[in-house]
């Protein structure tokens, strides 16, 4: 026997005391990625979630009607602003400014600017994907418009029971007001439509405003929508452009005659649903059972977010909103009207004292696209935003130059118990957090069957 | 004679080799390799277990927040079962349990409490 035989024994041994030690333990990695799958099917069955489902995209005429309706400035009072001015799909459906700006302004978001001394919508555009889907109970910030009974589809808004007969639904009752709202899209009583826009159009005065003191509250918002309508189809006599829209109702109804306000924001909503629809995010293929459609990074961030982060006790169901109420320490600095010195949210629409600065959880699919963020828009990056629900009582022990509270006790109260005891995520983390937000994204592929070339009013639509 | 001799050197030598790696070089070696990635999930477990302590009752009148905000502690939580696995990987190659302990007990004095509840306080 040969010295290097003697040798071979002990050799072969250490290698196989290797192979069994990194056989054993492993790499010295906390997370391997088919543990980070095991972790995140059990997350996906305690929180029972589910691909989301979506219609089928179908251009049909009452889409169509829609379409025309949602880009055609001839809408607004001055006829200087359509629905995509603040929801554009360049912007995740909305406009990329920290308070929207209606009528009386010019430029596209996010460079628009007011060009008149006027008060400014006081809140931030919410997005509008996905909100036909069952988990939607009440829409805008506050939730003034609300789903009561969806069976008899029956809602909550500022309008109660006059609101408009034969709205299909929630959507669709979202759709009328901004057309009332004097900072959307009405306009005031002595705005003119611009003198350079199509003969037909310019100059005119904004006929659906009725500046009559002795009106109802309900009454100042029935009568825009009724002159409106007028507005679009015309009153006997119709011109060029009424006429192309009295087809596209038609087409769009088949069965009707006369058309209504019910019709139109119908016809609005079924376009929002159709066109605003996330239909194939890596997160939905992912849930599919396709595991390698989200990185580790993006699988550890999903991980946090259902986990540790606590993000979906509230941004939960297939749209990451709960569509409840909550106050995560966002206390806005500007006045939501002349008589309110602060904004408090969900009080607005119910007067309740517990409602007081507590405002509707935003859903979060393509969250990405639509900064700034909250109510005010006042986080202009998403990361800054994530670290500001870390600790939300931050301010509750500082102090305002005048040596008054940053934070009233109010606003203390108001947290949500949720966020406090506040979260503890590294920079690591909340990149990983950042990655599986952006795995919820979807961009529209076919952008030619949303955004037309031109509107039936033959007014320019302004779109980027 | 002397071939026989050679084996019972070679025979003593690997029994005491495989002694040393097995008891002496191999654990010290595996403490090294997975000390950052264990005093992370002790750290992780510990925090999920104070959650637990903090929401497990639920803190807020809405039933559904209470369940969601339980579902959540429980995907924290998984982080106490990878401290298990590790733990156990890292005894059946031998680590003694007191240095896990010792290793544990480090990592928990130094996981900062929760931060104060402050809101209770004020309402308090």
């Amino acid at each position: 026997m040969s010295y290097k035989s003697y040798l071979a024994i002990p050799v072969s041994l250490g290698v196989a005391i290797v192979v069994w030690f990194v056989l054993s333990l492993g790499w010295p990695d906390a997370t391997p990625s088919t543990q980070i799958d095991r972790d995140l099917a059990k997350a996906i069955k305690q929180f029972n979630l589910q691909p989301l489902e979506v219609r089928r995209f179908e251009a049909d005429p009452k889409y169509k009607l829609g379409q025309a309706l949602f880009f055609d400035p001839v809408l607004s009072g001055p006829r200087d602003v359509s629905c995509s001015t603040c929801h554009l799909l360049q912007y995740g459906t909305s406009d990329g400014l920290s308070q929207s700006i209606g009528v009386h302004g010019v430029g596209l978001s996010p460079e628009r600017r007011l060009i008149k001394p006027v008060r400014q919508h006081p809140r931030h555009a919410l997005n509008l994907w996905n909100r036909d889907n069952n988990a939607v109970r009440a829409l805008f910030w506050d939730g003034r418009i609300e789903i009561l009974n969806s069976e008899r589809r029956i809602f909550g808004s500022p309008l109660g029971k006059d609101l408009p007969p034969g709205l299909e639904n929630i959507l669709a009752v979202q759709a009328l007001f901004p057309l009332v709202t004097t900072e959307e899209m009405l306009g005031e009583v002595d705005d003119r439509s611009a003198t350079d826009l199509p003969k037909e159009h310019a100059g005119l005065l904004n006929e659906l405003v009725t500046n009559d003191p002795s009106m109802s509250e309900t009454s100042r918002m029935e009568a825009p929508l009724r002159l409106l309508m007028t507005r679009l189809l015309g009153a006997g006599s119709m011109i060029e452009w009424q006429e192309r829209y009295r087809v596209l109702f038609h087409n769009a109804y088949r069965s009707k005659n006369i058309f209504t306000v019910a019709d139109l924001a119908n016809a609005i909503a079924h376009f929002e649903e159709m066109a605003f629809a996330t239909r194939d995010s890596a997160w939905d293929r992912y849930l599919s059972g396709r595991s390698s459609m989200l990185s580790d990074d993006e699988k550890r961030g999903a991980l946090i977010f259902y986990g540790k982060g606590r993000c979906a006790v509230c941004h939960s169901g297939p749209l990451f909103s709960d569509f409840k109420y909550h106050s995560i320490g966002v206390f806005g600095v500007r006045a939501y009207s002349a008589d309110m010195p602060e904004d408090f949210g969900r009080w607005n629409a119910t007067h309740e004292e517990e409602d007081r600065y507590k405002f509707r959880t935003p859903p979060l699919r393509n969250v990405t696209k639509t900064s700034p963020y909250f109510h005010d828009g006042s986080e202009p990056s998403l990361r800054a935003a994530i670290i500001r629900h870390f600790d939300p009582l931050e301010k509750a022990t500082k102090y305002n130059p005048d040596g008054s509270f940053a934070i009233n006790i109010r606003q203390i109260n108001a947290v949500s118990p949720v966020l406090v005891p506040s979260i503890r995520l590294s920079e690591k983390e909340t990149g990983s957090l950042l990655s599986f937000l952006s795995a919820l994204d979807y961009q529209p592929t076919n952008v030619e069957d949303i955004v037309p070339k031109s509107v039936p009013s033959g007014l320019p639509i302004g779109q980027p | 004679m002397p071939k026989l001799l050679n084996i019972l050197i070679v025979v003593i030598t690997l029994i005491l080799g495989v002694e040393v790696i097995f008891n002496r070089i191999i654990p010290i070696v595996a403490l090294a390799i997975n000390k950052q990635a264990y005093e992370q999930v002790v750290m992780n477990c510990e925090e999920a277990r104070e959650t637990w302590r903090v929401f497990g009752q639920g803190v807020t009148a809405d039933k559904q927040t209470n369940g969601e905000l339980q579902n959540s502690v429980k995907v924290q939580l998984l982080s106490c079962l990878h401290q298990e696995a590790l733990k156990n990987k890292l005894l059946s190659v031998g680590v003694s349990g007191p240095s896990i302990r010792s290793m544990e007990l480090e990592v928990i004095s130094k996981t900062p409490d929760l931060p104060y509840d402050l809101e209770r306080a004020l309402k308090g």
